[in-house]
């Protein structure tokens, strides 16, 4: 007599890819995953940056944290971003930017919810549109090569 | 209509209102404050408040004390104390303002200067042309 054993259902999450930004349904617990459209590998993790980092380009489907001693500077792509300490650079969020009491933001943010607690500094140009979609890396890239 | 308070929970009073069938096209300038359930186009200097009701049109350069947008903005703001966009608030323009606070479901697009010497640092606001082409020429 054959048994049959249920496999235990895999719970799964969507994400949008930071490159191409299709959504892809992953595993729940994935930390970086291969996009299945344009095959490129995306993190998924959260960021917490508590020091300086310098770096070109962060990219995650997930959150970054700049919590009060630390210092991003970088091309931010997330989905969600917390800042507490200081970012210099370009944002794209896919969700929402959160600014608190003693963050700086310098640089251009594109995000769909902006939210700034009163003695925050930001310097930059904003566009914030709860309609917001993100043009594809690829997109946005051979567009930079032909103003350059 | 607006909410009379601001987002730190501190009453402001509207002793202006230009109506909802109203259209003022010039310069505005009042001491207290002045609620926009209409049309306002040209340029507003004052230290006090403005506020921009849900359905009130602005399109002006703004300098005032504190700005509360709930409709549409059309141009550079600048504000000595807070600029408060709420969740219907839709702004093309420039922003220089000591405090920020922006609502879920407001649209923003423009250049942003903000914190406590923002106000200082920040050249003023240059007056656009698309505010001078929609005013009628002499």
């Amino acid at each position: 007599m054959v048994v049959e054993q249920k496999r235990p259902s895999l719970v799964t999450r969507e994400v949008v890819c930071t490159h191409c930004e299709k959504a892809i349904e992953i595993p729940a617990t994935a930390m970086s995953v291969s996009c299945r459209h344009c095959h490129r590998r995306v993190i998924i993790e959260d960021l917490e940056i508590k020091s300086y980092h310098a770096v070109t380009r962060v990219a995650t489907a997930g959150k970054i944290d700049v919590q009060k001693k630390g210092t991003l500077v970088a091309d931010v792509r997330v989905n969600e971003l917390a800042i507490e300490g200081s970012l210099k650079g370009n944002v794209v969020a896919l969700d929402r930017v959160a600014v608190g009491k003693k963050g700086t933001l310098e640089g251009d943010v594109c995000c769909r919810k902006l939210f700034v607690e009163p003695g925050a500094k930001l310097q930059g140009h904003f566009r914030v549109d709860p309609g917001f979609v993100p043009e594809p890396t690829a997109a946005r890239e051979a567009a930079d090569a032909e103003t350059a | 209509m607006i909410d009379n308070k601001t987002a730190g929970g501190a009453p402001v009073e509207f002793p202006t209102v230009i109506g909802a069938d109203a259209v003022f096209k010039g310069e505005l300038s009042f001491e207290k404050g002045v609620r926009v359930d209409g049309r306002v186009e040209g340029k507003v200097a004052t230290k006090g408040h403005i506020a921009v009701s849900q359905g009130g049109h602005l399109q002006a350069d703004v300098d005032a004390g504190s700005i509360i947008i709930d409709g549409e903005v059309k141009g550079n703001l600048t504000a000595s104390d807070r600029i408060e966009l709420r969740k219907s608030a839709r702004l093309k323009g420039d922003v220089v303002a000591g405090k920020l606070l922006v609502a879920e479901g407001a649209a923003f697009i423009g250049h942003c200067t903000i914190g406590p010497d923002a106000h200082k640092v920040a050249p003023a606001a240059p007056p656009t042309n698309r505010i001078a082409e929609a005013l009628p020429r002499k």
